[in-house]
């Protein structure tokens, strides 16, 4: 069965990006600008993953995790944080609030999917 | 600084401001395209590899290789742009202080400037050219090197 990871990001090339990485690896992507469209699709939908980004409009991918976790469907789902953000206070701000992983800009490809892998 | 100094000072800033949201005006629509089509590149190298013989797969894997190195490089245009719009913001709010008239409260001013920054080096840089008040506390810890993993 296919896997379907959800990616936020308001760049529309990072977000083309992480969706050529996912469709090579047979994964299906569901894309979403910020985290108030990835919050309303994940209220109607179903999905495996969720890698966002932290500094978005409208919703932070902080405050998007913290949303999802609210969430009995999305209690255990993964969910990566993908941001240029490298300081530690947000960081921990990401893991209080319930992300699996943090991950620093530039993503590399490879890594990615193997870090997937160990969480699906 | 006296006031005829200001007066031509704000102007300056807003046009700093206006050319560069011109100039990532300009630059995202190319990197948007340039992205779509080294992403398309990968998704077809990657069908190519899982879809043929021996002789296509073995064919195909330098094709994606490079092809994800390509995505990992375009990233830079990402991160550019944060950066050029973190110098705009700036640019913005000392043009705001300098406008009114009333003058900046610089100390504030620094730490809202710094507050901007996401990259490990854009503070670095801050720290090293902007005097900090006595007593101020910048240590956030050591910063996540670009392109880490960490699982929590």
């Amino acid at each position: 069965m296919t896997r379907t990871i959800l990616t936020v990001d308001d760049s529309t090339s990072m977000r083309q990006m992480v969706k050529a990485t996912l469709i090579s690896a047979g994964y299906g992507v569901v894309e979403a600008a910020d985290g108030q469209e990835a919050l309303d699709y994940a209220r109607e939908n179903s999905v495996d993953l969720v890698i966002s980004d932290v500094n978005m409009p409208r919703m932070d991918g902080i405050t998007l995790i913290g949303e999802l976790r609210q969430l009995p469907a999305y209690r255990l789902t993964p969910m990566l944080m993908l941001t240029t953000e490298s300081s530690q206070e947000k960081k921990q701000e990401g893991k209080r609030v319930g992300a699996t992983g943090w991950i620093v800009k530039p993503f590399n490809p490879t890594q990615l999917l193997a870090t997937l892998k160990r969480l699906l | 600084m006296d006031k005829d100094e200001t007066h031509n000072l704000a102007p300056l800033l807003l046009l700093a401001v206006r050319q560069l949201d011109a100039a990532m005006l300009d630059a995202s629509a190319e990197a948007e395209l340039l992205s779509r089509a080294v992403a398309d590149l990968g998704v077809r190298g990657a069908q190519m590899r899982d879809s043929g013989g021996d002789a296509t797969h073995a064919k195909a894997l330098p094709f994606v290789a490079d092809a994800q190195r390509a995505m990992r490089a375009l990233q830079f245009h990402d991160r550019l742009s944060q950066r050029v719009t973190h110098v705009r913001d700036a640019l913005s709010r000392l043009h705001a202080c300098i406008a009114t008239g009333q003058g900046a409260e610089w100390d504030q001013l620094n730490a809202a400037i710094r507050g901007l920054y996401t990259m490990e080096d854009e503070r670095q840089i801050f720290d090293a050219l902007v005097p900090r008040p006595a007593g101020s506390d910048d240590s956030d810890g050591e910063d996540a090197k670009c392109g880490s993993v960490e699982l929590f």
